[in-house]
């Protein structure tokens, strides 16, 4: 079947069945940016956002989601036109294979929306769901730390 | 590769969505965890409440009200500060990673009650009450009473959870993870009151037993009436005697053991806690 739903901010036609998941929905119609790492909402490779809220799109049943807002890492920002936080997970040397770093990207995005300039220990929550096999997670903090300050000093908006 | 076909419906109304949950093998779609993980195989439909109903915290008249779609991490952070909301924060705000806890929802958690839940036993600990709704009219039930007979329910819909504002209780909770946002392999809940350092009334619930979960009727009568002290505490370990499957991390007696080092441990912390408001 086709449906309607709300990705990036525009209005897309899906091509899926009643019982695919929110991951396997996107993936199948070319969004392939969000990653498939577990598929039992352990590792965060596939987190998008759901009305702004950070969500495992592998424990979505994809048309529950159907009259909402949804935003993969694309929806924040483009290798064209990319967002502060990519910038700093690039500069601050978060990343290394790259797999795990979309979800990062929604998390920390989820994060500075709620806490604009987050304590430690509220890093270590919100990324908490989102697993790195390759960085000790230590460059990964620095990104999130990098970012605010390019906020703060008027630098850069999320 | 599509499993089968499932039917969706999407309702702007709690009566509404009782009427399709009424329809065979369908099912109310809350965070969607239960779903994805168990009802996929055999549900024929999924019924999504539109946005907004159901997620609303309200302090009224000494009680707080949960409203059932209400997700567990808007519940730990949120603004409330009294005493069985700061309990029931720190019982659940690990339960699960952060994206996790923006999908569990209070209602979906108590009606499909996985072993693993980490919000079943703080909200049995604070004596909560459901409200729900059979199709006809509202009614009330005890989260206790409810977990013990959620499978011969007719269809209904959870609405509101609810508890008091504060209690003269002491609250305890344990869960065993090996990480810190891990689905625990146990939970211990409950409360203990202190009358002239005298245990008037306690209550304990055991998460992720054998039987999903288990009461320490035993301990709870041995102890009551009974001083807090350590001598009593520690005469009462041998009523501690949850059953547990056990799991690829620990084995059934490892759980037993270490769910009656824990409930020891945090009686004494309780002690302690006595003590040193009473120098």
């Amino acid at each position: 079947m086709r449906e309607i739903f709300n990705i990036n901010g525009k209005k897309v036609e899906l091509a899926l069945e009643g019982d695919f998941t929110l991951l396997q929905a996107l993936r199948e119609n070319g969004y392939t940016e969000v990653k498939n790492g577990c598929e039992e909402g352990q590792c965060g490779a596939c987190l998008v956002l759901v009305d702004e809220k950070p969500a495992n799109s592998c424990q979505i049943l994809a048309m529950s989601v159907k009259n909402r807002e949804i935003k993969t890492v694309k929806g924040i920002g483009t290798i064209h036109s990319p967002n502060v936080i990519q910038e700093s997970m690039v500069e601050a040397g978060a990343v290394q294979c790259g797999f795990c770093t979309p979800g990062f990207v929604i998390a920390i995005y989820a994060l500075l929306k709620k806490h604009p300039q987050p304590t430690d220990e509220q890093i270590k929550s919100y990324l908490d769901g989102n697993l790195c096999r390759c960085t000790g997670y230590t460059k990964i903090a620095d990104a999130v730390h990098l970012t605010v300050k390019k906020i703060i000093s008027g630098e850069a908006s999320l | 590769m599509s499993q089968k076909s499932v039917n969706w419906y999407y309702a702007d109304s709690i009566e509404k969505a009782f009427d399709y949950i009424s329809q065979p093998n369908t099912y109310l779609y809350a965070g969607g965890l239960s779903a994805t993980k168990k009802l996929t195989h055999r549900a024929e439909g999924f019924v999504v409440l539109n946005n907004g109903i159901l997620n609303e915290i309200k302090v009224d008249n000494d009680m707080i009200s949960i409203g059932a779609f209400t997700t567990i991490n808007s519940f730990v952070e949120s603004c409330l500060d009294n005493s069985t909301c700061v309990y029931l924060k720190n019982a659940i705000k690990e339960a699960g990673s952060m994206s996790i806890r923006e999908r569990m929802t209070f209602g979906g958690s108590i009606h499909d009650f996985p072993i693993w839940s980490d919000v079943v036993g703080p909200l049995i600990t604070l004596n909560a009450t459901i409200e729900y709704f059979d199709g006809n009219h509202y009614s009330y039930i005890p989260v206790e009473e409810y977990i013990g007979k959620v499978g011969s329910f007719q269809p209904h819909i959870i609405t509101t959870i609810s508890f008091p504002v504060s209690q003269s209780l002491k609250y305890f909770n344990y869960r065993l993870t090996r990480v810190h946002f891990e689905y625990p392999s146990m939970t211990i809940n409950g409360y203990v009151k202190i009358e002239d350092n005298t245990i008037s009334d306690i209550k304990v619930f055991i998460g992720g037993t054998t039987k999903k979960y288990s009461k320490m009727y035993d301990f709870e009568q041995y102890l009551k009436k009974k001083k807090l002290t350590a001598d009593n505490i520690f005469s009462a370990r041998k009523f501690i005697n949850p059953v547990f499957s056990g799991n690829s991390m620990y084995s059934g007696n490892y759980l037993t053991e270490q769910a009656s080092i824990a409930l020891v441990d945090l009686l004494m912390n309780i002690l302690e806690e006595q003590n040193a408001r009473n120098i």
